[in-house]
């Protein structure tokens, strides 16, 4: 299958001589297009510093990140910031949702910082699927929690981008809004063939996907998923 | 839509926005220039005219008040009737005052020469993004092509804000899912093709076994004529379906690509010898005739287990579709372009609403629902001739008889 993601020998150290720490060693595998991928782990194991750096939030020690066939770490700052506004969709456990603006602006807001026209239709159909229909015009602090992690995944499908990275988008959320958020991402997901990768916490979660990665000591390993 | 949100614009438009400031600026300063020049002429021709009047005894006072105090329309009026009786006035040629001249002179080259600067490097501004701009089309043009000749893993430069950057990056998506379909699509067919040689394969062993259980039924000869009746249709059933089997298995490792054609060069005339007599008892039983009509020195490059495969299943379907009597005709000729084989029968012909579908899988007339195949022996020999690089073509007439033509290039015999 089109690889849509994939990482070659992929390193992250932090400081130096005695206080070096290797949150990353040698980390290579890829993601096919329209796949499910969660990331499991202990706190600390290096899950964040994996999806950072496929997000090209943080620059590695060594080795490549290639998103849809393009190596990301051989770009600037500004080009990087515009690859990522168009390529590459962020759900995150704080939702960061923009306070000033309602629903629907936070969800197109990717498409206005490139001067996009919005396809209203897709839009409507996003919000409908979210289930944020009488909700379109209320600011996130009017909203629960649940409903501010459905604007963030609104948000991370309006560009409709190579790639999603959501980071523990259910850990701020309880059992039922988790159950709801997980079971709409992978709706949406599956809807518009788009490719997501996710960490969690939460085993049951991980099931949810075609193939789970361990990230332990900064070593990631795949757990017996269905396909390779 | 805003205009400045078109960021592909907005350099030229900010280049040629300071080019237009720096021609204001440099215009005032022009025109400073050209009133501080004006002050020095002025000045020296008032020197001329008051050194004038002094040397022809005029009183010094009275001249200096003439040049500093404030002159009334009166004044000028009268300046004017006195040196325009002279001729001097305003339609007085500008050579014949020397002053004038120089003074125009000097400033005509000025103006012409700003106004050209400005004029080229407005000019030099359109034209160095007009170049960028086209070398960024003609690069995504080179990349697209290169995508479509098959390499799959070029994508456009998007990473720039701008309109134009926009449509490279919704180009990409859509190369993108391009991409992933021919993927999937390719992995759907193997999927296909797989499934049908491991059926295929799967069949044989169960179809072996009945027909050894049918020959054992057959040896029993139990003299009852409805078994004997019964079991020699089954047995021809069960033949009909190993052929079935075989072919299926023989079309799905050709369309598999994993066949490599050993071709080497043969004489034609022996091989469609041996080819015929291969059938030579069935025509008999039959009552039909098979001739040859090949010159002997004809030779083609081929794979002689495939060909044979090719040129059987034809000839095959010549004796299924012709009645007692009729004749097949086996011919080769060669031409500087193309060898070519030729099977002719003079049976019942080819209905011409099926005349198109002879060559489909599994594709059945519904006017020979009575004569025996399973209508992927002329698939099977299409893929083969066309393996070889060459073609196959058919001509039939109703009642009166078919033509095969398998026509095989030299050229790639080289």
């Amino acid at each position: 299958m089109l690889e849509i993601l994939s990482t070659t020998n992929l390193s992250k150290t932090y400081g130096i001589g005695e206080t070096k720490v290797e949150a990353l060693k040698e980390v290579t595998f890829s993601v096919a297009k329209g796949e499910f991928v969660s990331i499991v782990g202990p706190s600390g194991s290096g899950k964040s510093t994996l999806l950072n750096m496929l997000g090209a939030l943080d620059f590695p020690t060594s080795g490549n990140v290639f998103i849809d066939g393009r190596d990301i770490f051989t770009m600037n700052e500004e080009e990087l910031s515009v690859f990522r506004r168009r390529n590459i969709g962020f759900i995150f456990q704080a939702y960061n949702l923009v306070p000033e603006l309602n629903v629907e602006e936070n969800i197109i807001l990717p498409l206005l910082l490139d001067h996009k026209k919005p396809d209203q239709q897709y839009i409507d159909e996003i919000v409908d699927i979210l289930g944020l229909a009488d909700r379109k015009h209320h600011l996130p602090n009017q909203l629960s929690g649940g409903q501010q992690q459905r604007v963030a995944i609104g948000r991370a499908l309006s560009a409709r981008p190579a790639i999603i990275l959501a980071d523990e988008p259910t850990g701020n959320l309880d059992s039922k809004n988790s159950k709801d958020v997980i079971n709409l991402l992978k709706l949406s997901v599956d809807r518009y063939n788009q490719t997501l990768i996710m960490i969690t916490h939460n085993q049951n979660y991980a099931s949810f996907a075609d193939r789970v990665l361990n990230v332990e000591d900064g070593i990631v390993t795949e757990l017996g998923g269905a396909r390779q | 839509m805003n205009i400045f949100a078109i960021r592909d614009l907005n350099k030229l438009f900010i280049t040629i926005v300071i080019l237009l400031l720096g021609c204001i600026a440099a215009g005032q300063a022009a025109a400073a220039l050209i009133a501080n020049d004006y002050k020095k002429e002025m000045i020296a021709h008032d020197y001329g005219v008051a050194g004038y009047l002094l040397r022809n005894d005029l009183d010094k006072s009275q001249i200096t008040t003439a040049f500093t105090s404030e002159k009334t329309g009166e004044d000028l009026t009268a300046g004017q009737s006195l040196l325009q009786a002279a001729g001097y006035d305003d339609s007085l040629n500008n050579t014949l005052l020397p002053s004038v001249k120089s003074f125009h002179q000097k400033y005509a080259w000025l103006a012409l020469v700003f106004s050209l600067v400005f004029a080229l490097a407005i000019i030099a501004a359109l034209l160095i993004f007009f170049v960028r701009y086209n070398k960024k089309l003609e690069k995504a043009n080179i990349d697209l092509l290169n995508f479509m000749n098959g390499n799959l893993n070029i994508r456009l430069d998007d990473n720039e804000e701008g309109t134009l950057s926009q449509l490279f990056s919704s180009i990409n998506v859509m190369v993108t899912s391009l991409t992933t379909h021919i993927a999937k699509e390719k992995q759907n067919k193997e999927f296909l093709r797989d499934t049908i040689a491991d059926i295929s394969h799967q069949l044989k062993t169960p179809l072996a076994a009945l027909q050894m259980y049918n020959e054992i039924i057959q040896d029993e000869n139990t003299g009852n004529e409805v078994v004997d009746n019964f079991i020699q249709k089954s047995s021809n059933e069960l033949n009909r379906m190993g052929n079935l089997i075989q072919n299926l298995l023989k079309l799905a490792r050709l369309d598999a690509g994993s066949i490599q054609l050993e071709k080497r060069k043969h004489n034609l005339k022996d091989f469609l010898q041996s080819t015929i007599n291969r059938f030579l008892t069935r025509a008999a039983l039959e009552n039909k005739s098979i001739t040859l009509d090949c010159n002997h020195d004809i030779t083609l490059n081929y794979d002689e287990e495939w060909l044979l495969e090719a040129v059987s299943n034809i000839i095959k379907n010549a004796l299924d579709h012709t009645d007692s009597g009729d004749v097949i005709n086996i011919g080769c000729d060669d031409t500087p372009v193309v060898t070519r084989i030729t099977i002719q029968d003079s049976g019942q012909g080819i209905h011409p609403e099926d005349i198109h579908s002879v060559f489909k899988r599994f594709y059945r007339s519904r006017f020979s629902k009575d004569k025996q195949g399973v209508g992927i022996g002329l698939t099977l020999s299409k893929s083969i001739v066309e393996k070889h690089g060459g073609s196959i073509i058919v001509e039939s007439e109703l009642r009166k008889g078919t033509t095969f033509y398998l026509a095989f290039p030299k050229l790639t015999n080289l």
